[in-house]
């Protein structure tokens, strides 16, 4: 088991892999922001906390 | 335009920030280019509403000439009753904006982040007071106060972290790391407040079933709002600290996983960490310090108990004061002081026991007791 891991976790400290994964990530969050809102100027809802 | 509330707003501030980032890259820093993107972020942040504008002008005013008085006063003397009378007239424009919604009477004193200015100023006040400020240039005072990342909702900075690093222009290599963690926070912010938060509310708690008056939707609602209160508001904290990241100033965060805290007190070092350990240090401290000097009460569990209670009524009056949010307040105290309690009889008799089972069980149980929190807070109760 903590072989797998210690696998695992050199595997995603890879360079290529982390960058990889990060730029998945940001695309991801721009592909689900565009699938929600489109290419219209949104505006959102205010924030509860803004009301504080 | 309210800061982070829409995409126009980010298109602005992408452009306002690249010249900072340019000069961050070149280890140099404008404080007249910093000074006029704040000056633009706060006239988008006021510019729809001439009177919030007006109370925003009149507040900074008023609050400038209170600390540099203070400041000037107390290097010649330290009266206890100056102090109070000081803190509190820096309270008093706060106390009318929560006040006057009670009456019905338009409020024409508040404005956007006046809490969070306040909460800067008291927190002047005091360190002045205590003499760990003994020093405040007016140039200081204004960029601690008008940092526009944080204008609206935080989170609460202290000032001296502020001011060191406002007074460090960093590295190369530490402004790449810098701007890696804010573009990093503000996409967790897009992702947070604009894909979860948002779903959330859409898909779950505007839905006819949970808007309906049934006990299942009501209990569902409580796990729906908890998760939507966090993702939203994290979402804002998110995008407030990565801003301040690309100007190069490390604002404190305000959330730690916190619905994977242990017990009630893991929880307030967890959520809303700006505004708790505010709480924390300038009003429980202070009160238990204050009491343990006077003697009047000399059980400490006592003092300590009434310290929450004052803490957790404050906190609760300060959202507003409407019922359910003193019920929060208290609500959390009862919670604080219980939790306390049995900590104690814990440590006594060790009836439960510190291990991988009891840890889970305890963050289960901490979650539903924090959620029926929320549950108050939302005001579908009472």
């Amino acid at each position: 088991m903590g072989f797998f891991t210690k696998k695992l976790k050199a595997f995603f400290n890879l360079s290529y892999v982390f960058w990889t994964m990060r730029v998945m990530y940001y695309l991801f969050i721009l592909l689900g922001l565009l699938m929600i809102y489109g290419f219209k100027v949104t505006n959102s809802s205010t924030y509860i906390y803004n009301e504080f | 335009m309210i800061p982070y509330s829409s995409f126009s707003f980010f298109m602005i501030l992408a452009v306002l920030l690249i010249p900072i980032i340019v000069l961050g890259y070149k280890e140099k820093r404008s404080m007249v280019y910093n000074s006029f993107v704040h000056f633009v972020i706060l006239l988008l942040a006021f510019i729809s509403e001439v009177n919030q504008f007006v109370s925003f002008i009149v507040y900074i005013f008023w609050q400038v000439i209170l600390v540099n008085w203070y400041v000037s006063y107390r290097k010649e003397k330290n009266e206890s009753g100056v102090f109070y009378a000081v803190t509190f007239l820096s309270i008093v424009p706060l106390f009318i904006t929560k006040l006057l919604p009670v009456f019905e009477i338009k409020n024409a004193v508040g404005f956007l982040g006046i809490s969070y200015l306040t909460f800067k100023t008291v927190q002047m006040i005091i360190d002045i007071r205590d003499g760990a400020l003994k020093t405040l240039t007016l140039k200081e005072q204004l960029a601690f106060l008008l940092f526009s990342p944080t204008i609206s909702s935080g989170p609460i900075d202290r000032f001296k972290r502020f001011k060191k690093d406002i007074d460090t222009i960093p590295t190369k290599e530490e402004y790449r790391l810098l701007l890696y963690q804010g573009i990093n926070k503000i996409f967790l912010g897009f992702l947070y407040k604009f894909i979860i938060a948002y779903m959330i509310d859409d898909r779950i708690i505007e839905t006819p079933f949970i808007q309906g008056d049934t006990p299942l939707a009501t209990f569902i609602y409580m796990y729906a709002y908890s998760l939507y209160l966090f993702f939203d508001f994290a979402g804002y904290s998110a995008f407030a600290i990565g801003a301040s990241y690309i100007m190069g100033v490390k604002t404190p965060e305000n959330f730690n996983m916190p619905f994977m805290s242990r017990n009630i007190k893991d929880f307030w070092n967890r959520w809303h960490m700006s505004l708790s350990s505010w709480f924390r240090d300038y009003v429980y401290m202070r009160f238990v310090f204050f009491m343990a000097k006077k003697k009047w009460i000399k059980n400490r569990h006592v003092i300590s108990y009434i310290g929450y209670f004052l803490l957790f009524l404050l906190m609760g009056i300060w959202h507003g004061m409407e019922l359910h949010y003193i019920a929060y307040g208290l609500y959390h105290a009862a919670l604080m002081i219980s939790f306390d309690y049995f900590e104690r009889m814990n440590k006594q008799f060790n009836f439960w026991k510190k291990n991988k089972v009891t840890d889970v069980v305890s963050i289960i149980i901490t979650f539903h007791v924090i959620c029926f929190g929320f549950l108050i807070f939302s005001g579908r109760l009472f």
